[in-house]
């Protein structure tokens, strides 16, 4: 369990103990890029996406501790760069899928036959991803992805806990047609938009 | 209260394929090198936090926005009445973080709203980007003699094999005299002596293993004891010093299995 009262890198205001973005940046700037790949960005603009996040997070004022968790307040603030990157960029899906299987490709320590299923996992579950709208998809992957509670999402996101609740539902139906379908067709190129929605 | 859901993982009627697939999914991390990433993240603040905005948020940092923000901002300053602390000096270079970090708050209390669809939201940059020009003056004065420390550390790594460690430590001194000491700033300078260590892997490995060791004895209650200890192991096993090497390597693995230098040393091992 981190240690959210480190002075060294709360600020103690008025209030309540703030987490400033570079402690923010060392404990969660992993997540940050994970949840972003999986929000569709491809490999070589994640460490953009990342700066960009922890830059909102600086302006904001850091982090300041309440129902959201820093994951979910992250979230939130990635969720909305994705998104206002997307609506400019419009950049191909293809990087995203081919760059996330590349990534899990590439870790070593397990044979190349483990490799090869775990790609093909990464890649079923990103495509089944690809196909839930960016509200419903940032939900799901909080909850069933990294372990968040719906509560701290909702705070996180600025949602009510029923919205958390109603998008979760719609997400995991969605997310297990897409994955079915994808079990049982042929193997295809990777990297298809399904649907892309902003 | 409604029950918290079971996650798809967890619940025996998911099918096993599904569930097969989603564990991957848990377990896969992007890797993504922390230090490079705050490091930059450093330079972006010290130039102003708008510096570092890439097509990912330049968007939203329009004139508009600028202009707004900056009424909004000062709007939120008067309403604040009058303040008995005296005016910040913006001093460059790391410093700057914290104090920014500080400052940052009083201008950015809401910005819940969908900043793309208000550009108001984005009044804290201009409030940044003017402290950033308060230090123009100060962080040219320190720039070039950074380069011309880098530079000679490189031609005398070059010319001679000993004398490593006596250097890295002057660059470990040298970093350790920027900024003002707190928090934010130590991990700052450290994360980019971090970075500068690491850039030697693969080409100077004794350079690598000296910043290193002389990083991990200047920050010893720093954030980056594994990165550090990481970085000394790769640099050994370069050197082909393979007792030190594979000694250090499994001590490594045993505090940090995970880490993020946990794979390359299991394949630096492999490897021997």
């Amino acid at each position: 369990m981190k240690d959210l009262t480190d002075p060294r890198h709360t600020a103690k205001r008025d209030g309540p103990q703030v987490l400033d973005a570079a402690r923010l940046f060392r404990d969660h700037a992993e997540f940050v890029a994970n949840f972003a790949v999986r929000l569709g960005v491809g490999r070589p603009e994640v460490d953009d996406v990342v700066q960009e996040v922890f830059l909102v997070a600086h302006r904001r004022g850091g982090f300041v501790p309440g129902a959201a968790r820093p994951t979910t307040w992250l979230a939130e603030i990635t969720l909305r760069v994705v998104s206002a990157g997307r609506r400019r960029l419009r950049r191909s899906r293809e990087d995203a899928d081919t760059e996330a299987v590349a990534a899990a490709t590439a870790q070593g320590g397990s044979s190349p036959g483990e490799q090869a299923e775990t790609s093909e996992a990464l890649r079923r579950v990103q495509q089944a991803l690809d196909t839930l709208e960016e509200g419903k998809r940032a939900v799901f992957i909080l909850f069933e992805l990294e372990g968040e509670s719906c509560e701290a999402i909702a705070a996180g996101l600025g949602i009510p806990i029923g919205t958390v609740y109603s998008r979760l539902h719609k997400a995991r139906k969605q997310f297990m047609e897409a994955h079915a379908r994808l079990v049982a067709g042929p193997p295809r190129p990777l990297a298809r938009s399904q649907t892309v929605t902003s | 209260m409604t029950q918290e859901p079971t996650r798809l993982l967890d619940d025996v009627t998911t099918s096993a394929g599904l569930r097969r697939d989603l564990t991957a999914a848990v377990r896969h991390r992007v890797p993504y090198d922390a230090g490079a990433g705050a490091a930059r993240f450093e330079a972006s603040l010290a130039k102003g936090a708008g510096a570092a905005s890439s097509g990912w948020g330049a968007g939203t940092l329009g004139l508009g926005a600028l202009i707004l923000g900056g009424l909004i901002g000062a709007g939120l300053w008067l309403s604040r009445g009058p303040d008995p602390s005296p005016p910040e000096v913006a001093l460059g270079g790391a410093g700057v973080t914290a104090r920014s970090v500080q400052a940052a708050p009083e201008t950015v209390l809401e910005d819940r709203v969908q900043e793309t669809d208000r550009p108001g939201a984005q009044g804290p940059v201009a409030v940044l980007e003017d402290r950033s020009g308060e230090t123009a003056g100060a962080a040219p004065a320190e720039a070039p003699e950074e380069v011309v420390e880098d530079m000679s550390e490189r031609s005398a790594a070059d010319a001679r094999g000993d004398g490593k460690k006596a250097r890295a430590r002057k660059a470990a001194r040298v970093e350790a005299a920027r900024g003002s000491g707190d928090g934010a700033a130590d991990y700052l300078r450290e994360a980019r002596s971090l970075q500068a260590a690491r850039g030697f892997l693969g080409r100077d490995p004794a350079e690598a293993l000296a910043r290193a060791e002389a990083g991990a004895a200047e920050f010893k209650a720093g954030q980056f004891a594994q990165e550090w200890e990481g970085v000394a192991v790769l640099a050994l096993f370069e050197l082909d010093r393979q007792t030190e090497a594979e000694r250090r390597a499994a001590a490594f693995l045993t505090r940090f299995p995970n880490g993020p230098y946990a794979s390359q040393v299991r394949e630096a091992l492999d490897r021997q």
